[in-house]
């Protein structure tokens, strides 16, 4: 028997009203999961699924329409500090530097600890000697690292990371993969990933939820058993094939798929 | 080196113009003539006051400007209902020179310094409410949620993100609105008040002085370039992460 879930999605459903339609539109379809204590959950799937969305609920950015969010079982009332976020863009405070940036959280809630604690904590994340550097002076793998310093620096229950290597080239990308699960490792914070990156999803993830869009829905939940501690080499593994294969089954994309496709054309 | 190539062929042309005989000779005076009449005008310290007493208004209509305009901007920018009912009246206004006003606002306020810092404040308002609009318009979501889920309150929201974000924009338009309040205050020194550069200039005119004009027309440039660059030192100052 597992222990209470950290963080409860709970038949969460979104719909917005159509101008001059008499349906709703709907953007996610009761959606359920639970993530646990210290447990790395993905979401993947395609663009417009209603990840980001989802993400929102959970953050307390957006209300679901119906359904709740609950957070070591309290039920999200709005953006707090018990869940942070790492966008997908940069989101960091132009006008502070990396150190400002990082204690920003703390600062906000009335702490007051001294500057070597996020120092410290600058250094973890690979940045030693960069805080006084504006995020213009950052490179773009650079700030994410400063992004989600700042978001463990407020030491939140659930971490949440929307595509946050979208936009970073895929050499970077690879290297922010081996340098967050060193990080996980260290920390072993629990974190919900969205991203449409299904090798990102799978070498991240204990587990990866996979969605479908049009309503976004969940359609299926993968388990990925692979060794610790894990590295970007095991994606050319063949456990990582077959766990690939089946994500992609769930998403319609398995040989199965693409052979209904050529039998149409 | 060559960006000193044009005017010092104005220069030359100047002192060719003014020595010859004729009208030009009468009236314009000689390049020499000018820079005896400034070393006078400095020497005396009639020039420093008259300095003075122009950026004295210009600071005092700016700061006026300021009060008002950053506040009404930022009203403009967040809430609908005050935009509607201000805009109106400032888009009609914003396009009527301001020398149009100097004669009304004699005839109100009389002459003195009141009417010049009046004047200084209409024409200096006006880019310091668009850009401060278009600053706190300018913020981003993104900014406002990542304080959000940070812990910070609705004050510190404010402080902290929607001020910093919308600096850049208002400070621009302060920056402006000083360019306009020193073009503004010699206009008004014209006719609204006793003192001042434009009024040393009116006074030259009424004796037929033309280095006294002159020396006027290079100090306002000079001391135009010099607040110019106290604005952008001022907001280097304010802005370490825009110099990076």
């Amino acid at each position: 028997m597992r222990d209470a879930p950290k963080l409860e999605v709970r038949d969460v459903c979104m719909r917005f009203r159509r101008q001059g339609a008499d349906s709703d539109f709907e953007v996610l379809n009761s959606i359920s999961f639970c993530v646990y204590e210290g447990e790395r959950y993905s979401l993947v799937g395609p663009s417009g699924c209603g990840k980001t969305t989802l993400l929102n609920i959970i953050a307390g950015f957006e209300r679901p329409t119906t359904g709740e969010v609950l957070v070591d079982g309290a039920p999200v009332r709005g953006p707090d500090p018990s869940r942070a976020v790492v966008f997908q863009e940069d989101a960091l405070f132009p006008w502070l530097t990396a150190l400002d940036n990082v204690r920003f959280g703390p600062c906000v809630r009335g702490r007051r600890e001294s500057a070597d604690k996020w120092k410290e904590l600058l250094k973890t994340v690979g940045l030693e000697g960069f805080d006084d550097y504006y995020p213009a002076q950052l490179s773009g793998g650079m700030r994410q690292r400063v992004a989600v310093a700042r978001a463990l620096a407020n030491e939140p229950a659930v971490l949440l990371m929307d595509e946050p290597f979208g936009a970073l080239d895929a050499l970077t990308r690879t290297q922010m993969h081996e340098w967050l699960l060193e990080l996980w490792r260290r920390f072993r914070f629990t974190v919900v990933f969205v991203t449409h990156d299904i090798d990102e999803a799978i070498l991240l993830s204990d587990r990866v939820g996979v969605m479908a869009g049009a309503p976004g829905r969940l359609i299926g939940e993968v388990e990925i058993k692979l060794g610790e501690p894990r590295k970007a080499e095991v994606t050319v593994s063949s456990e990582f094939a077959e766990l690939k294969g089946r994500v992609l089954e769930l998403l319609g994309m398995g040989w199965r798929g693409v052979g209904n496709v050529r039998s149409r054309s | 080196m060559s960006g000193a190539l044009v005017p010092l062929g104005i220069v030359g042309a100047w002192a060719v113009a003014s020595a010859q005989k004729g009208v030009f000779g009468l009236f314009l005076a000689t390049p020499g003539e000018v820079a005896t009449e400034f070393v006078r005008l400095l020497w005396s310290g009639e020039l420093v006051s008259h300095v003075l007493a122009s950026l004295s208004r210009v600071a005092v209509g700016l700061v006026t400007a300021i009060l008002v305009g950053v506040p009404l901007g930022i009203g403009m920018g967040a809430w609908r209902s005050v935009d509607v009912a201000i805009a109106p009246l400032l888009n009609f206004l914003r396009p009527i020179p301001i020398a149009a006003w100097v004669p009304l606002v004699v005839l109100v306020f009389g002459i003195g310094e009141l009417p010049a810092r009046v004047l200084v404040f209409m024409g200096a308002i006006h880019p310091i409410v668009v850009n401060t609009i278009l600053g706190v318009r300018g913020v981003r979501l993104l900014h406002v949620r990542a304080a959000r889920m940070l812990g910070a309150n609705n004050w510190q929201v404010v402080r902290r993100v929607l001020i910093p974000s919308a600096l850049p924009s208002v400070l621009a338009g302060i920056r402006l609105g000083l360019g306009i309040a020193w073009w503004v205050v010699i206009v008004a020194e014209l006719l609204a008040v006793r003192s001042g550069l434009g009024y040393m200039m009116v006074q030259a005119m009424a004796l037929l002085r033309s280095d006294t004009m002159m020396v006027g027309i290079f100090v306002i440039g000079v001391v135009g370039l010099g607040l110019n660059r106290f604005a952008i030192l001022t907001e280097e100052l304010l802005m370490p992460w825009r110099k990076v």
